[in-house]
């Protein structure tokens, strides 16, 4: 799993690739709570790349986007592939992510 | 059933990605969608996920074994553990309408699980260390029937498209078996032969008899010879309506089996090139003789049969050149796996091993296993065969062998139990070459059995000298009545037990010697002072210079030919 940041117009952008299972979503982990720490509440996370994703990096995710929420800030996701997506709707993320088509969209809905 | 594989490791987060290899290496196999694959990678890692949070003590990790088998069209993905038994009530449902923060608590696997699967059976054990299964099953995609071909060909054709799918595992006498299974039915027959084409003899030999009477032993038929060797020669469907006024009919055959021959109805198989490379032929149609419908019924099964055998036959020359470097990695990854993690280490001993495969993966292994009574057994093997059959034979040999271990059985028992397990578990037809030694620590008796392996050099220090260990047995795999002897000797201090394969003793050098017990047992001698593990390497790279000696510029197939195991095992003062 790779990850890469970047902070574009106050909105913190994280690039992801690969598989985010057990092993991946620790160092998923690492990268966003390290972002919200630093108080960087606004993300967007680029998942055009990510080919599978499995619960640890699911409870990652619900963890930063309730921590974010609180900050006022948001999570928001793009470029799902489509089997990520429907593990996200398995579990029903779909309702409490802000799910979007491309990086732009999502960028732009802040 | 069909056995796919199987991977035992330590219950760690470390061997996640193993086990997720492991599967991929399935989905291959049965080139499954990437949407299925997907989805069993997903709920085993959840599963395994549990496993190695809950089963086991922190920092005390047991094992977890995954088996893989197809039957039907279904996969079945079987997780085991011996640890403590989840208990499904205790964990807290996944709740699809509560808050997200509280869904992250628990459940969120198992919730995936059961979504992604078709079926997941569980099996507990009560008392803690008895086996728990998980069970993950999920339909295999099939390709759909052709709707232009005849209805006729349907299950002929849905039972190819199947065994295409599953040409890795699909041996090929299994799939001439299910051909004329397929084709003796479809034609109402009472019986059916498939024979194949022995190019460099000129002869047609049969591979699949399927008899009212039962097995019978290979036919051999030179071709032109007999009505299947007519119709190898000509290439054209033959009916026959009265076998014994036929000149061409062997009536020896009909003394073999005891019954009598009626009618016959014969046609070629022929690849789409149009060369002849077999025959299908069936016997006694019930209820009358073989119609023009039956022939040419028969003439387009016979077709499809030559298509798909050939298939099969390139798959199995060139499955492994096919594999890409990552693939072989990963097999050769997997395979590691099954060898110990660690040498034993015990007071008064002094343990070395060194395993090489020739190609990416082997046919040879070493185990070392604690006894239930506290003996170390000690096992070292060689199955026939390389490459990737070998290695897949070497993943049953294994589980099978280490399975019987935790049965308190004697050396003899265990390699008995072994056979027949190998025998009833497939019809591959190989085999596997196996010694198996339980040494008492304390007093250092070494009770040992031998399934036809190279005879262990025992170096005895008392005088210099080395000695074989002999016992009488058959390879595993083979005879369904083996008979192992046991024999018992005792090592006294500085006495050294050298198992080995023949991969070292059969190294051939440049005059076309052999390497040879002898050398070893000269080489054990002479290096005897060296510790266990210098001592195994020393062995093997001597083996390997030797095959290599006169080479002005030795090329990396040269020397070892095949896969090179050895296990030293040396008794030193406590």
């Amino acid at each position: 799993m790779d990850i890469a940041k970047r902070i574009e117009d106050g909105i913190t952008l994280f690039v992801l690739e690969g598989r985010i299972d057990t092993e991946g979503a620790v160092d998923m982990d690492l990268a966003l709570q390290a972002a919200v720490s630093e108080g960087q509440h606004n993300m967007v996370l680029d998942m055009a790349e990510v080919r599978y994703i499995g619960s640890a990096a699911l409870r990652t995710l619900a963890d930063v986007l309730t921590k974010n929420k609180e900050a006022g800030g948001d999570l928001k996701l793009a470029a799902l592939k489509p089997k990520v997506m429907r593990v996200l709707r398995i579990i029903g993320f779909d309702k409490f992510f802000s799910i979007y088509d491309t990086l732009e969209a999502a960028i732009a809905d802040f | 059933m069909i056995f796919l594989g199987e991977l035992r490791v330590e219950a760690t987060r470390d061997n996640l990605r193993t086990i997720s290899c492991f599967i991929h290496g399935v989905g291959q196999y049965l080139q499954l969608t990437e949407e299925a694959l997907f989805d069993i990678d997903l709920a085993v890692e959840e599963a395994a996920v549990n496993i190695v949070d809950y089963a086991y003590p922190p920092g005390d990790p047991g094992e977890i074994l995954v088996h893989a088998k197809a039957q039907g069209d279904a996969v079945y993905i079987t997780l085991t553990d011996w640890g403590i038994p989840l208990d499904p009530d205790d964990v807290t449902p996944y709740d699809i309408h509560a808050p997200v923060e509280v869904r992250i608590k628990g459940g969120m696997g198992l919730h995936l699980i059961h979504s992604l699967m078709d079926g997941v059976e569980r099996q507990t054990t009560p008392e803690p260390g008895g086996p728990n299964t998980l069970t993950l099953i999920k339909q295999i995609e099939r390709l759909p029937p052709g709707a232009h071909r005849p209805s006729t060909m349907r299950e002929l054709n849905a039972m190819l498209a199947v065994s295409q799918t599953m040409t890795a595992n699909v041996d090929l006498d299994d799939l001439l078996r299910l051909i004329v299974n397929e084709v003796v039915t479809a034609i109402d027959a009472g019986g059916g032969t498939l024979y194949l084409i022995d190019e460099e003899e000129g002869e047609l030999f049969s591979r699949v008899l399927l008899e009212e009477t039962g097995e019978l032993k290979e036919i051999r038929l030179k071709i032109g010879e007999g009505i299947a060797g007519h119709v190898a020669a000509t290439g054209k469907v033959l009916n026959i309506q009265y076998a014994y006024d036929d000149p061409r009919f062997v009536r020896s055959f009909d003394q073999i089996t005891g019954h009598q021959t009626r009618t016959i109805l014969t046609a070629p198989m022929r690849n789409p090139q149009r060369k002849t490379i077999g025959v299908v032929q069936l016997l006694n149609k019930k209820g009358g003789p073989f119609t023009h419908r039956d022939e040419r019924l028969l003439a387009a099964m016979a077709a499809q049969a030559a298509i798909s055998i050939e298939n099969t036959r390139l798959y199995a020359q060139e499955i492994e050149q096919q594999l890409t470097n990552q693939e072989l990695e990963t097999a050769r990854t997997i395979q590691k796996s099954f060898l110990p993690q660690t040498i034993p280490q015990h007071a008064g001993w002094d343990i070395g091993a060194f395993w090489r495969p020739m190609r990416e993966v082997a046919g040879d292994f070493y185990d070392f296993y604690t006894l239930p009574d506290g003996r170390l057994a000690i096992a070292i093997a060689d199955v026939s065969g390389k490459g990737v059959p070998a290695a897949l034979f070497m993943a049953l040999t294994v589980t099978v062998l280490r399975f019987a271990m935790s049965l308190s059985l004697t050396p003899g028992e265990l390699l008995d139990r072994v056979n027949s397990r190998l025998i009833s578990d497939q019809r591959s037809k190989m085999f596997a070459t196996v010694f198996v030694g339980y040494l008492d620590l304390d007093s250092g008796t070494l009770q040992f059995a031998s399934a036809g392996h190279n005879p262990p050099l025992l170096y005895r220090a008392a005088t210099d000298h080395c000695e074989y260990l002999e016992a009488s047995g058959v390879a595993v795999g083979v005879f369904e009545e083996a008979d192992y002897a046991e024999e018992t000797v005792t090592l006294a201090d500085g006495d050294i037990l050298v198992l080995y394969t023949d991969g070292i003793t059969e190294a051939v050098n440049a005059e076309e010697q052999e390497f040879g017990e002898e050398r070893l047992a000269a080489l054990v001698v002479q290096q005897s002072s060296y510790p266990a593990q210098e001592l195994a390497e020393r062995n093997v790279e001597a083996a390997a210079t030797f095959a290599q000696n006169q080479e002005p510029a030795p090329s990396p197939a040269r020397g070892s030919f095949d896969d090179e195991t050895l296990v030293v095992v040396k008794r030193v003062s406590a």
